[in-house]
């Protein structure tokens, strides 16, 4: 086994403690609750769409809390930065994965004569959660306190401000079989490309760059 | 040289007098928040955004006014939030504890957020109603439903506090304010009509107001929201107040149910036959203007002027001795009247299409055309906009059978009218989609003659108006009587299928 493999065994055990936990269980409390509409009444139109959405923002959400690594000044580790951060990233999301697509199932299994297309929905799911988990990823190459977690949040909530409120033929958030659907799922898409890209560029290594230029000076 | 020492008395500063500098402090604290002037910023952004296409009136001000003070109020749940729960971040607990201000006395301090957050809200909706100008919403004035618009960011600051102050660990906020945002997406999903349960628990009352003078129970909808901040507020100081606290948020709950109760006894069902009243002759006030006469709504005389920005150029274009010209009335008319509704686009080409349409409206009156809508039509007559002004299904729309009016001396009145309306005739004339009178179909024909009457010196052509004025309200054939434009005998359509 590779030495790697051996750390990050090693590293799980932590990881899952640091992640906090209590906002995760609140979070899909948050989702399950989304979801009721949905599953109580069919007959509401959208509400299986709208409820596997917001059960994404929450999870992700909750999800950017587990991003921050408050000792990360303190920490010199043998183990570079990016497998703890992809861990970080794997804990918190698993966990959010698994409980969306359980609730996919419920809301399928209701919305029995409506169809509800898996990979766009699994994309703008995606996007939503992501969108938390990278504003977070990014501000926790600066910042080492819990408040440095709310960058997640609070980027979900300019993704959500700049997209909810565009006019109905622009909207990012049709209903599946309207006319946009395609067009909109295309951007989702990119804009899931442009996260993941993100997400590997912020939880990579954070150089001291001035200390290497005055070393590679001196 | 002596010098007198004695130890100052220690200052002992009442109690009042220590909460209030807290809370000036917080307040002071909360207006430097740049969070708070982005969601400021937001707010007034979108509820222009929200506005621009449109002549303002006061049913959508407030409803666009009440969706951006929504979103200010979820800025202010985050901040309240973070005051809150200051002391437990950083692991500032153990230093809080040794202040000489009680953790009572600063969470009483925290509540000044709201009514800062009611500041910041109602300069909010100064700036919206400013940067309307030099437009003004017309329609009825509710001073509740504009009350509710400062009400509800107050809502948000205090639920902020009262989560910050019971669960103060940070990931809280953000996950109150989600959980909060997923309840309102689903309110309205659940409720499909304007009156269901879940649209009067919404807090921002955004259905169109069918008439400005119906009787909506928005009073008790404010009543609904200040009961909403008596909760919040309660909760917050829950901890310190048990009994106090606890019989108001029961009082507060309460006040509440019978304020939604009320909304819905009180709540008129929108029908056609209830509605009608409201927007019938009773209902308008009528004003004369050059020869035409226009009859507007409450609070709809300062449209008057736009209204007769589409007619008066078709008017100047009719021989002088046409009197009974068609009176132009908002809400609903008999049909020898031309009927506007209470919509008129702002700015550029919205502007000018809501013109356009009623120029066209006013010709196809004028000459006796077939009108868009075959039975009963509804109150407002533009087919296509009764979408807007009356719930979904509560009236039934039914677009009569195309006729044509092909080779009609009318039809191609009607477009050297319409022409005589926009400042570049010709070029109207090449756009298909702008010429449309009621149900009437016409080909490539007529327009290519009303193009020849728009060449020749209008005085030909106002004298034609001028003798053949009583055939032009009739859909007698154009015959030869255009042959004096060079426009050769126009094909008619023969059968049932001409227009009548």
């Amino acid at each position: 086994m590779s030495v790697r493999w051996r750390q990050t065994l090693l590293l799980i055990g932590p990881v899952l403690r640091i992640v906090p936990w209590v906002p995760v269980a609140a979070a899909v409390l948050v989702s399950a609750l989304a979801l009721l509409p949905a599953v109580a009444d069919a007959q509401a139109p959208a509400s299986q769409v709208w409820g596997l959405r917001i059960a994404a923002v929450v999870l992700g959400a909750a999800a950017s809390f587990a991003m921050v690594d408050p000792m990360a000044l303190l920490s010199v580790t043998p183990t570079p930065r990016w497998l703890r951060q992809w861990l970080r990233v794997t804990v918190a999301l698993v966990p959010a994965a698994a409980v969306w697509c359980c609730l996919y199932a419920a809301a399928a299994s209701s919305a029995a004569p409506q169809r509800l297309p898996l990979g766009d929905l699994v994309a703008e799911a995606a996007v939503c959660a992501l969108a938390g988990v990278v504003g977070a990823a990014v501000a926790a190459r600066g910042g080492h306190s819990l408040t440095t977690a709310v960058a997640g949040p609070a980027a979900q909530g300019g993704l959500m401000a700049a997209t909810l409120f565009l006019p109905a033929s622009y909207s990012a958030w049709p209903l599946p079989g309207a006319a946009q659907w395609e067009t909109a799922h295309d951007w989702w898409w990119a804009a899931l490309v442009v996260l993941v890209v993100a997400l590997v560029a912020a939880n990579g290594e954070v150089w001291p760059w001035r200390v290497r230029r005055a070393g590679a000076g001196g | 040289m002596t010098a007198m020492l004695s130890e100052p008395a220690p200052a002992v500063t009442p109690a009042r007098v220590a909460t209030t500098s807290l809370a000036l402090k917080e307040a002071r604290l909360l207006l430097g928040t740049s969070t708070l002037w982005l969601g400021v910023g937001l707010a007034v952004a979108l509820c222009t955004a929200w506005g621009w296409t449109t002549e303002p009136r006061w049913d959508t001000f407030t409803a666009n006014s009440g969706m951006a003070s929504l979103v200010l109020a979820g800025f202010l749940v985050l901040i309240g939030h973070l005051a809150a729960s200051r002391d437990h971040r950083h692991g500032a607990t153990d230093s809080a504890r040794t202040l000489p201000a009680s953790t009572r006395r600063r969470t009483v301090a925290l509540l000044a957020l709201i009514p800062t957050a009611a500041a910041a809200a109602a300069l909010a909706v100064g700036a919206e109603l400013v940067l309307l100008m030099p437009a003004w919403p017309a329609g009825a004035f509710d001073p509740w439903l504009l009350t509710a618009a400062v009400v509800i960011p107050m809502v948000g600051a205090g639920l902020g506090v009262a989560v910050g102050s019971w669960l103060p660990s940070t990931p809280s906020g953000p996950l109150t304010l989600f959980g909060v945002a997923a309840v309102l997406a689903l309110l309205p999903v659940l409720g499909s009509s304007a009156g269901a349960l879940s649209w009067l628990l919404f807090p921002v009352v955004i259905d169109e107001n069918v008439a400005p003078e119906i009787p909506r129970p928005t009073g008790w909808h404010l009543v609904y929201l200040i009961a909403l901040l008596v909760v919040v507020t309660a909760v917050a100081v829950l901890r310190y107040w048990r009994l106090v606290a606890a019989v108001a948020v029961v009082l507060a709950v309460v006040v509440a149910v019978v304020a939604v109760r009320r909304q819905q006894a009180e709540r008129l069902p929108i029908t056609p036959d209830t509605v009608a009243a409201y927007l019938d002759e009773s209902a308008q006030q009528c004003e004369v203007r050059g020869s035409v006469t226009y009859c507007a709504l409450h609070g709809y005389g300062r449209w008057i002027s736009l209204w007769q920005g589409a007619v008066e150029p078709i008017v100047r274009a009719l021989p002088p001795n046409v009197t009974n010209l068609p009176v132009v009335r908002q809400g609903s008319g008999p049909a020898t009247s031309v009927v506007v509704d209470q919509h008129w686009g702002r700015h550029g080409t919205w502007a000018r299409d809501s013109r356009l349409d009623l120029s066209a409206e006013y010709i196809r009156v004028l000459l006796d055309m077939p009108e868009q809508l075959a039975g009963k039509p509804g109150p407002g007559s533009l087919p296509e906009r009764n979408r807007a002004v009356l719930p979904k299904g509560s009236m039934e729309l039914s677009t009569g059978p195309r006729c044509s009016g092909a080779g009609q001396l009318r039809t191609v009145m009607a477009l050297w009218l319409l022409a005589q309306s926009d400042t570049d005739g010709r070029a109207l004339l090449g756009d298909r989609e702008k010429l449309r009178f009621g149900r009437v179909d016409f080909g490539q024909a007529e327009i290519e003659a009303a193009r020849r009457l728009l060449d020749a010196p209008r005085g030909r052509v106002e004298a034609l108006l001028n003798e053949k004025w009583a055939l032009l309200r009739s859909p007698a054939p154009a015959g030869d009587a255009l042959a004096a434009f060079g426009v050769a005998e126009l094909p008619v359509s023969s059968g049932g299928s001409a227009c009548q």
